[in-house]
């Protein structure tokens, strides 16, 4: 059963590292703004491999008499790497500032120019942990909405809950300004609409649902786009729209990842605040039990929740023909249902 | 005498499973079992996994695994604990490759073969016929950001100015790039050039020399590659995932690919098969399949990660036993992507089950039929070449409810022609059996010997070139002291026959004489023995390819007609 948060005050630890080794730019306690690089490395700009036997004419056995510089040296741009004397002098020279990687086989490499790669923070936070040539984890308090799907973008901007009237056009103020916004809609309107909202440049979207075939579409979008409770007609729930409330006008953080729940990896929407309670810096696991709030995921009940009234003890057989694991949930409009155990999300509040 | 016990683990992506084997009843058995949610990643360890399912095993049996220290008890005389232990992994997205060879036909067609195995991806070929300069090569093998690099190409004492010139490239990538872990490098090319690879690349315990894969034109040798692959994998996962090294320790053993493990588990029962066929063994599980063919020496296999496309959808929609709505289906079938935990709970939630597993079970199939042509499969024609036993093993196929429909989705999904057995691994041993086949081998043969296997019957296929309604083929049962029965077939029908427990038939094939069932000629019949299965013996005169209706109303019922006609 995966667990999924959907609450007003939440604590969040998210770690950025680097993907090779590098060097770490904070520190245990240190403040960090969304954005701001939490570690780097340098890397070349670029490769050159240079085959210095066949471009300056010169056997093999003569290489170590015409190079200028060896293996592991720094080179400045213009500084000969490599010149063969005599009446036809030929010369090769580093055209930028770099390094002689190696010098083998009649050839020499050089890696040329400097880039720098950073790992930044998605969210402002608090680091309470170093990971040594890494990167660090932040921490952060607030309100924190999980999704179901992301489109792997992320960006941050003023949260609005949206409504559209899709029978007026939209100019002339029918349609909300959604330039800048991270922008809530229920239910993610068919293709023509949808480009008709992205003509608006909102800074991502959310939706509660959306239909399947307009999966390519918004997998394409330049903008992050998260889908709340997954695919189909599905309407928001009471307990996600609750915190959808706190959001609204807030700058929040839209980090649309794809979901991974082994490597803790999901579809977010967050909003940094400070809170009166006093978290631990760890996430405790969470366990099913009576009155637990779920989300449940099987059809035909996908994205509704609903609370946990019952755990039978014994498997029992589904209309499948599998032998399952039940739990009796009586969801938001009173309908008491049983389900497999697998088929819920526990909300975490 | 106290019995020995082996235990074998199995790291996957959602769940660590533990299997232990005794002999107290003589011959090896499955003592217990037990899974635990899988700890793999970077704030874990995974012998947290490891620890909770073997403690599941201990309350089970009563039988001291662990030490104090949570240390798995190992002691090779047998005085306490196991005596040995196998360890299999399949969690982790698979390994970036780069493969490097002299051509598409002498090396890098080789050289995917290769690589099915191990859980690997591969992010870039490098071509050295290619016209790409040596600046280019380095800046593309520089992007590829691979963690594994697999050289190959060149026949023995051939040309190797070009493979000289990448082993070259590579050395600067492994020298002067800050990755984690240093990548592994497979030299399975010109065994002229190894030394030569060994002396430049300077890699110690990251370079991996194997020998030539291909030492002469139309010679291939896989199996020359797979020392060096299996420790490159170990090398790749261990930088990966913490506490790995540790786990390996304990246990004595380096990790393999849970591909590999099953792969040496379908070997073994090649070994063990007198019939002269193959074995195909099938793995579903939520994640991926895998798909492992032993034959004739050859081996065959990979694995397919799961993935959904529209036409993936279309083709669920052309195979599902129920009407259901386009829209429903493909909702369902993306919902499952996000959860891919969700369990069947409803009719419409098992008939997607399991034409999604006929969809992806065929998609595997035909990826490894894209890297190894002699596999012989085509979607729509089916298997080709003879395989008895077929095991079907993997969550998604031992947790449907009955083992007839497992019987038909394994029939429907890879078409086979003649005469074949199913079985199936409910306990899903296939990958316990493998690791632990390097450390007592004996505990496979006797294993599987065993009959822990479910048998699930018999396929006869029919293949005739006939119409719908032409007669293809007359069956006689012999079931000993009953009366024998009689049936006729024509082509499109599918018929099952049910055998009394316990009892071993005969069955007379009369194929008509444009019919082929599998027994070397067109039209020729003749006796097949048969031993109980769960579902029977199944004689398919649907022809390949299968005739389904246009109407998606009328396929899913004729869909429905053959379940039914197998027992539901």
């Amino acid at each position: 059963m995966e667990v999924v948060r959907i609450s007003k005050d939440q604590t969040v630890l998210r770690r950025y590292v680097l993907p090779c080794k590098g060097k770490v730019l904070v520190q245990i306690g240190q403040s960090v703004a969304p954005g701001e690089p939490i570690a780097e490395v340098d890397l070349p700009g670029r490769f050159q491999v240079f085959d210095v036997v066949n471009s300056l004419h010169v056997k093999p056995g003569q290489m170590e008499k015409i190079m200028k510089r060896l293996a592991g040296e720094e080179v400045k741009v213009g500084d000969v790497i490599a010149q063969k004397n005599g009446l036809f002098s030929r010369i090769f020279r580093a055209y930028e500032d770099g390094k002689v990687l190696s010098v083998r086989e009649g050839k020499v490499t050089l890696a040329l120019g400097e880039r720098k790669a950073q790992v930044s923070t998605a969210i402002p936070g608090t680091i309470v942990e170093v990971i040594p040539d890494r990167g660090a984890v932040v921490s952060a308090q607030g309100a924190l909405i999980q999704g179901a799907w992301g489109n792997g973008l992320s960006a941050a901007g003023p949260f609005q809950v949206t409504e559209i009237d899709y029978t007026k056009p939209d100019r002339n103020g029918n349609w909300p300004d959604m330039q800048g916004k991270i922008c809530f809609l229920e239910t993610c309107p068919r293709l023509e609409n949808l480009r008709r909202i992205v003509n608006r440049k909102p800074a991502g979207l959310v939706f509660c649902s959306a239909m399947p075939g307009l999966v390519p579409e918004l997998r394409g979008l330049p903008i992050p786009v998260i889908l709340l409770s997954g695919f189909g007609d599905i309407r928001i729930d009471p307990i996600t729209s609750e915190v959808l409330e706190v959001l609204d006008g807030q700058v929040v953080y839209s980090n649309a990842l794809q979901r991974e729940p082994e490597t803790d990896s999901f579809p977010e929407v967050f909003l940094p605040k400070v809170s009166e309670q006093v978290h631990g810096l760890f996430e405790s696991p969470e366990t099913l039990s009576i009155g637990s709030k779920v989300r449940l995921l099987g059809m035909p009940y996908t994205g509704s929740v609903g609370e946990v009234v019952e755990i039978p003890a014994a498997a029992e057989k589904f209309a499948s023909g599998l032998v399952l694991q039940p739990v009796v949930v009586k969801r938001a409009d009173e309908q008491v249902i049983r389900v497999p155990r697998e088929n819920l999300e526990l909300l975490v509040q | 005498m106290a019995p020995n016990f082996y235990l074998s683990v199995d790291i996957g992506r959602s769940n660590t499973r533990v299997w232990l084997f005794d002999d107290a009843y003589d011959a090896y058995s499955l003592r217990a079992s037990a899974q635990s949610p899988s700890t793999v990643g970077e704030r874990t360890d995974v012998r947290l996994g490891f620890i909770a399912a073997v403690e599941k095993i201990q309350d089970e049996t009563g039988i001291n695994l662990l030490d104090p220290r949570k240390h798995l008890l190992i002691d090779s005389e047998g005085r306490i604990g196991v005596r040995g232990a196998g360890l299999s992994l399949s969690a982790g997205e698979p390994i970036r490759t780069t493969l490097i060879g002299v051509s598409e036909n002498y090396s890098l067609a080789a050289l995917r073969r290769l690589v099915s195995l191990f859980h690997t991806k591969v992010v870039m070929e490098i071509n050295l016929q290619d016209d790409l300069n040596d600046t280019a090569q380095l800046e593309n093998l520089i992007s590829s950001q691979s963690e594994l690099f697999v050289i190959g190409g060149g026949f023995d004492e051939g040309a190797s100015k070009r493979i000289r010139a990448a082993i070259e490239n590579i050395r600067v990538v492994y020298h002067n790039l800050p990755g984690l872990a240093q990548p592994q490098i497979v030299y399975a090319g010109n065994r002229s050039l190894a030394e030569y690879a060994e002396r430049e690349l300077e890699a110690g315990p990251d370079l991996h020399l194997a020998g030539n894969i291909q030492p002469l034109e139309e010679q291939e040798d896989l199996q020359v590659g797979w020392k060096a692959m299996l420790a490159a994998f170990a090398r790749v996962r261990e930088g990966q995932i913490p506490g790995l090294v540790e786990l390996q320790k304990q246990l004595g053993q380096r990790v393999i690919p849970t591909t590999f493990a099953t792969t040496r588990t379908t070997r073994i029962m090649n070994s063990m098969n007198t019939n002269g066929k193959g074995v195909l063994t099938l793995d579903v599980g939520a994640g991926g399949v895998d798909v492992i063919v032993v034959q004739d020496g050859l081996v065959m296999g990979g694995r397919h990660q799961t993935s959904l496309t529209t036409r993936d959808i279309q083709h669920t929609q052309a195979v599902i036993g129920m009407g259901l709505d386009k829209e429903w289906l493909a909702t369902a079938l993306y919902n499952k992507q996000a959860h891919p935990g969700i369990l069947p709970a409803t009719l419409q939630d098992i008939a997607l089950e399991q034409a999604w597993a006929r969809v992806r079970i065929q998609n595997a199939l035909n990826s490894v039929a894209e890297v190894f042509p002699t596999l012989n499969y085509d979607p729509s024609v089916g298997l080709r070449r003879d395989f008895e036993p077929i095991v079907l093993s993997g969550a998604c196929l031992t947790g449907m409810p009955t083992e007839r429909q497992v019987f038909l989705t394994g029939l429907d999904s890879i078409l086979p022609h003649g005469i074949t057995t199913f079985v199936l691994d409910k306990d899903q041993l296939m990958p316990a059996l493998g690791s632990l086949a390097a450390v007592e081998p004996l505990v496979a043969i006797q294993v599987i010997d065993s009959g822990i296997f479910i048998n699930l019957g018999t396929a006869v296929s029919v293949i005739s070139p006939g119409k719908i309604g032409d007669q293809v083929i007359s069956v006689e049962v012999d079931e000993g002291e009953s009366p024998r029965e009689h049936y006729t077939l024509t082509k499109g029908e599918i018929k099952r026959i049910e055998l009394l427990p316990q009892t071993p038939a005969h069955i007379y094939l009369s194929p008509a004489s444009d019919s082929d069932v599998g027994m070397g000629l067109v039209g020729l019949g003749g006796w097949l023995s048969v031993s109980t299965g769960k579902v029977g013996v199944v004689i398919d005169a649907r022809g390949r390819p299968l005739s389904l209706p246009e109407d998606d109303a009328a396929r899913s019922e004729k869909i429905n007609d053959w379940l039914w006609e197998l027992g539901g």
